[in-house]
């Protein structure tokens, strides 16, 4: 039964309990808050390739420093923000915020989310916490600056950081963490309830497999990493000492390392729930421009279910260097190169699907073998780190950060930007334009590869992450001018987005309008028309077929038939 | 002239509900799972750890705010008994003592936090100090959280003359009893083991 409402500005658009709506919202939170984390990107990277010199006008940074010169401090407020920023702000926002929220109930075939009212107060919750975050910039003595990792006692005030933006920081992540928990609970429950007729769990759409998983694991390890930060926000501010030791301590029995164990617990699923969208929007866009069924889909979905499983157990990949004993370090060792399996399994998957193919090279399909090309590498610079005997040499050096910056930047990056170009005719019933969109990718991923592969490349020279001043140690000087070129091209890297945002915000205002179904894409949400109302479908569909349905030889006129079109006898 | 819009609503069964409240008690059983086995590495590698009950008034304390609670899950469930049967003067009062009863918790739980100052016992003062009064902190957050939820729920339940809807109460009562089962569990670890 439907009820006649009335719609203000401020319920349609700012409270909206519409998941589309809000899942707006989230995009645009998480697109300012990626140019946000880039950018402070492009200020570390000046700093690495230049050390000790002012930045360039182009880099504002006589807007943001005193004479352009970034001291130590800022230097690590800026690594410590960059990465809290991307993780909490960008990523977790645009992949899971946005489309999860805009994805789950279109393709499923359900009028909205379980809990829409529940949904609104995710978004808010999530712009509470950015202004908390934001906030913390402008105290004396700054933002934090403990690394988005925030190990104790540096993260205490104990022998620690001064000021409060630590503080702050804690509190601004609790409360997306708070967030990110309600956004969960709806995406379980509506993927478990809300199901169109005939939608079985194998007939749902890969992307959707990603997210339902990726929301179980948040609703599983984000509390953890909720608990450790209340007992970092306690140290920090009545005095206790959970996390301090030794001689900094005045009271005995605290651990420094419970800490990092607590923080990992959390932290390695973490990595996963970043990915997972992206695992699932791959599958299914490289299916859509393959023209040809998802290779082994059911295999693809239990191979993320078992990386659910397994990323579970490995955390202490993280702490291989704290002087764990040998056979805790061979026994995650073991579990870790064990994930390598689905892994491998679903990447196989992925050529599978292309091998073949009908391939159409439209924006999305560029990004997402450009996702195959950076998470093949990446996975592969994983296995050195997950091996006790190599990664006591590459922990904390740039050889790891270019490792989790290809898996998790540039694999995450590109699903997003593929996400994006894909479903924005649906989302904003404009059409990209396509040329920028094929040159955006190709002025993204050539300086991308540079800047992360040579990342690893000065890791394995030795070079250690957050650094202020690598040239400090002598051993370094020799690849300076390596440092330079990758700055060189993190900036074009950098600056290149802005064709991406060109075209993102001029569409938006002057596309063209775009057609239903612009992708031939067999999903529910290419059968509506745009603008997609409140309530998505006028009846509810019922689902015959299977979500990759491409060039099934009984349907004579077309390479393709919708999820909710009977297949023809 | 205002946007008269068609807005169909989304209607979730009651299953639906009670399966969204069940995954948020997993999260929160995941937030106390991490306290407590932060818990107990820490009291490990301590070694001489002293429980806060040595005193018998702590421990007396203790024990009443256990009876407290299992008592208010009693007349929790008294109460949806009758929201059942649907008379709206007994689902007042159980669930009213209900109510009553989890405030009394609270200020049992807060006079009990005094007499440890007092003796000495802070935060501040020892690990089994911060161990004590962040579980028991954190426990309290959730149970005045849940009155919260309790005192909504009464509103909703019988906020229609002549009728008693059952579903809020049905949920606030998950969270209640795995407050109470909590506060068992907190009580067991902290005091007598």
């Amino acid at each position: 039964m439907s009820e006649h409402h009335e719609q203000t500005f401020c319920s349609k658009y700012i409270f909206s309990t519409d998941h589309k709506v809000i899942a707006k919202q989230f995009l645009w939170l998480g697109l300012f808050f990626l140019a946000f984390g880039g950018f402070q990107a492009l200020l570390i990277r000046w700093q690495l390739a230049y050390p000790e010199q002012p930045l360039p006008w182009y880099l504002l940074g006589n807007l943001f420093y005193e004479g352009g010169l970034m001291t130590p401090d800022h230097y690590n407020v800026l690594f410590t923000m960059h990465g809290t920023i991307m993780i909490f702000w960008a990523i977790t926002p645009m992949l899971i915020g946005a489309f999860g929220n805009f994805i789950i109930p279109l393709q499923i075939g359900a009028p909205d989310m379980a809990f829409p009212r529940l949904n609104m107060i995710s978004f808010w919750t999530m712009f509470l916490a950015s202004i908390v975050l934001l906030a913390s910039y402008l105290l004396p003595e700054g933002a934090a600056a403990g690394g988005w990792t925030s190990y104790p006692p540096l993260s205490t005030p104990v022998g620690g950081i001064a000021g409060e933006g630590q503080t702050l920081w804690t509190l601004a992540l609790t409360l997306a963490g708070t967030s990110t928990l309600m956004g969960a609970i709806n995406y379980i429950i509506t993927v478990v309830r809300m199901r169109a007729p005939g939608m079985t769990y194998f007939k749902m759409p890969l992307s959707v497999w990603g997210l339902w998983l990726t929301s179980i694991m948040n609703a599983i390890f984000v509390p953890i990493i909720a608990a450790g930060l209340i007992l970092l926000l306690l140290d920090r501010t009545i005095g206790t000492q959970f996390f301090i030791a030794g001689g900094l301590a005045t009271v005995e029995g605290g651990d420094p390392l419970l800490y990092q164990h607590v923080f990992w617990i959390f932290g390695h699923p973490e990595v996963y729930i970043l990915i997972l969208p992206v695992w699932g929007i791959v599958s299914e866009l490289l299916s859509v421009f393959s023209r040809k069924p998802a290779f082994g889909a059911k295999v693809t979905a239990i191979c993320m279910c078992t990386i659910v499983v397994l990323s579970s157990i490995v955390w202490g990949h993280h702490m291989y260097t704290t002087g764990m004993s040998p056979l805790l370090g061979k026994a995650f060792m073991f579990l870790t190169l064990l994930i390598s399996i689905p892994s491998s399994i679903f990447f196989l998957n992925w050529l599978g699907t292309l091998w073949r193919g009908n391939l159409h090279f439209d924006p999305p399909m560029l990004f997402a073998m450009g996702v195959i090309w950076v998470f093949g590498l990446g996975g592969l610079t994983g296995l050195y780190n997950a091996t006790v005997t190599s990664d006591i040499y590459l922990h904390d050096t740039m050889f790891v950060v270019g490792h989790f910056h290809y898996t998790m930047a540039a694999s995450v990056l590109f699903g997003g930007l593929a996400a994006i170009y894909f479903w924005f005719p649906k989302m904003f019933n404009k059409k990209m334009n396509p040329l920028l969109g094929k040159i955006h990718f190709w002025v993204s991923f050539i300086p991308l590869n540079y800047v992360f592969f040579n990342m690893m490349v000065t890791g394995y020279a030795g070079q250690h992450r957050r650094l202020y001043n690598p040239s400090e140690y002598e051993f370094l000087v020799p690849i300076s001018d390596l440092n330079i070129s990758i700055t060189t091209f993190a900036i074009i890297l950098g600056f290149s987005q802005l064709i991406f945002a060109y075209n993102f915000i001029n569409s938006i205002i002057n596309g063209e309008k775009a057609e239903a179904n612009p992708w031939k894409a067999n999903t529910l949400e290419w059968t509506l028309e745009g603008p997609i109302p409140h309530g998505n479908f006028a009846t509810t569909p019922t689902v015959y077929n299977g979500p990759h349905e491409y060039s099934n030889p009984a349907v004579k006129d077309r390479d393709w038939i919708a999820q909710s079109e009977p297949m023809p006898t | 002239m205002s946007t008269q819009v068609i807005k169909p609503k989304v209607k979730t069964d009651e299953f639906t509900s009670v399966l969204g409240v069940l995954v948020v008690l997993g999260s929160i059983t995941m937030l106390f799972v991490a306290l407590f086995v932060s818990y107990s590495i820490l009291r490990i590698q301590f070694g001489m750890w002293s429980k806060p009950g040595t005193g018998s008034l702590p421990f007396t304390l203790g024990v009443i705010n256990t009876v407290i609670l299992m008592s208010s899950s009693w007349t929790y469930y008294k109460g949806q008994q009758y929201a059942v049967a649907g008379s709206r003067r007994q689902v007042r009062q159980w669930l009213g003592l209900t109510l009553g009863l989890g405030i009394v918790f609270l200020l049992t739980q807060l006079n009990l936090w005094r007499i440890l100052i007092d003796s000495g016992m802070t935060a501040q003062s020892n690990i089994v100090g911060s161990v004590f009064y962040m579980l028991t902190g954190m426990h309290g957050l959730h149970i005045i959280a849940a009155i919260i939820a309790l005192t909504w729920a009464i509103i909703r339940s019988i906020g229609v003359a002549g009728t008693v809807e059952i579903r809020p109460i049905k949920l606030v009562g998950l969270l209640w009893h795995f407050l109470d089962f909590l506060w068992i569990c907190l009580f067991i670890s902290i005091f007598i083991i």
